[in-house]
């Protein structure tokens, strides 16, 4: 018996497979999937010519902007084909204003903002998550930072999360996170956390709820999210600011 | 300066140096995996789309590792288990959408003459093997569409081989009990 159910087992497997028609492989698609540029072998030949242009770039720019610097800080009568004044000090005017001057708000505290998953969805074999952290009170507070992410345990314990707390601008400043800054009120700020889904062999460890530690102390706490459950294995974090909406 | 070595000895090679594997190569493996693959994500999913995003974000993944590969056999083993790990997020993330994003399964459309190609027996032995879990499902597809031995399943699945053995066991006999129930 055990012979004739693999010898209808192997047939209806393979009728039913006929009956599946792919579509002709891209490897074309494969490649921008996996976010390298589509190439011939030895596919790093686009570095060179990237290499050149950004090269010529610097080499016509900066001078450019050394010269329209002197002549805009030269004296009056001056002249401007001076030579660089290099040894003249830059105005003070020039330097970027603090956040203090600007009138930062302080930063959101845990009472501040309510959060919640906001976004999730996969990617390139992870699960990405945006966790969104809405600005409950009636004034605006400043959010930065890579936060600190525990798990907490329905018997109270706490665990750090194994996140990687990334600071490439390529995944901290991906949508909707805009990167540090002001969370109007009753506007959303958010941040990234990713899991890895392929080759990943631990398992999801439970949590009760999702601990999240801003970067100037402040705790939140939530039910854990689902989307952090999907694997073992943590991935990237990305900092914390508003989000566009 | 002499030679250390005896009289007569063979000077050796030097190694070689293992040749990393190229763009072309990707190629061909990818097209002549392409098909089998996306019909057995589609036998483990039951959703020909959701298998074919699978075996794409699958062989995406074994393409960022391409260029530190030194041979096709093992790339090929490679991308059998990438594909496995795939279908196996497919899967979790559809369980998690309809968990908790409260969202309606969608069921994959069948082919107007589907119920014409299977007999009752066919669809009731399907349904059986849906029924069973993740592990004897992937483990009797594997052996017994891809052909695949006891060892090739052990290392695509990373299971022991006992392991294997097992599920394919209890598989069959879940498998076996529906077919005497449809006698």
């Amino acid at each position: 018996m055990t012979q004739e159910v693999e010898q209808q087992l192997e047939r209806v497997l393979q009728a039913t497979a006929a009956n599946i028609q792919p579509p002709p492989p891209d490897p074309d698609a494969v490649r921008a999937l996996a976010g390298r540029p589509t190439g011939r072998d030895g596919s790093r030949r686009w570095l060179a010519p990237v290499a050149v242009a950004a090269a010529v770039l610097v080499a016509v720019t900066v001078p450019i902007l050394v010269v329209h610097r002197n002549q805009a800080h030269a004296p009056a009568g001056s002249g401007g084909n001076s030579s660089p004044a290099t040894t003249q000090p830059a105005p003070s005017s020039s330097t970027s204003p603090t956040p203090s001057e600007t009138g930062r708000p302080a930063n959101c505290t845990a009472a501040q903002l309510r959060p919640s998953v906001l976004q999730s969805g996969t990617a390139q074999g992870t699960e990405q998550v945006v966790i969104g952290l809405r600005n409950i009170s009636a004034a605006s507070c400043w959010l930065s930072g890579v936060p600190t992410l525990q798990g907490v345990t329905a018997a109270g314990s706490t665990v750090t999360l194994a996140f990687t707390r990334s600071a490439d601008p390529a995944y901290v400043r991906q949508s909707p996170v805009a990167g540090p800054g002001a969370v109007s009120a009753g506007a959303l700020g958010a941040f990234r956390a990713s899991m890895q889904l392929n080759f990943c062999d631990r398992a999801a460890a439970s949590y009760a709820r999702l601990a999240i530690q801003l970067a100037d102390g402040a705790r939140i706490e939530m039910p854990y999210p689902a989307e952090l459950s999907v694997s073992g294995c943590f991935g990237d974090l990305g900092q914390a600011g508003p989000a566009s909406q | 300066m002499t030679d250390p070595r005896p009289p007569g000895s063979v000077r050796p090679n030097p190694p070689a140096q293992p040749a990393t594997l190229t763009d072309s190569d990707f190629d061909l493996m990818f097209r002549s995996m392409w098909d089998s693959q996306v019909r057995i994500a589609a036998l483990l999913l039951r959703n020909t789309a959701a298998a074919e995003d699978a075996v794409q974000q699958a062989f995406a993944a074994v393409y960022r590792r391409w260029h530190s590969m030194r041979d096709l056999p093992g790339a090929q083993a490679y991308a059998r288990t990438a594909v496995i790990n795939a279908t196996r997020s497919a899967h979790r993330r559809e369980l998690t959408g309809r968990r908790f994003l409260n969202r309606t399964r969608v069921e994959p459309v069948p082919a107007a003459d589907a119920e014409l190609l299977q007999s009752e027996a066919d669809r009731a032995l399907l349904a059986a093997l849906a029924g069973l879990s993740n592990s004897q499902r992937e483990v009797l597809i594997l052996r017994y569409y891809a052909g695949l031995s006891e060892i090739d399943i052990s290392q695509t699945l990373n299971m022991p081989r006992g392991t294997v053995k097992s599920h394919a066991a209890r598989g069959l006999a879940a498998l076996r009990k529906v077919m005497e129930a449809n006698r």
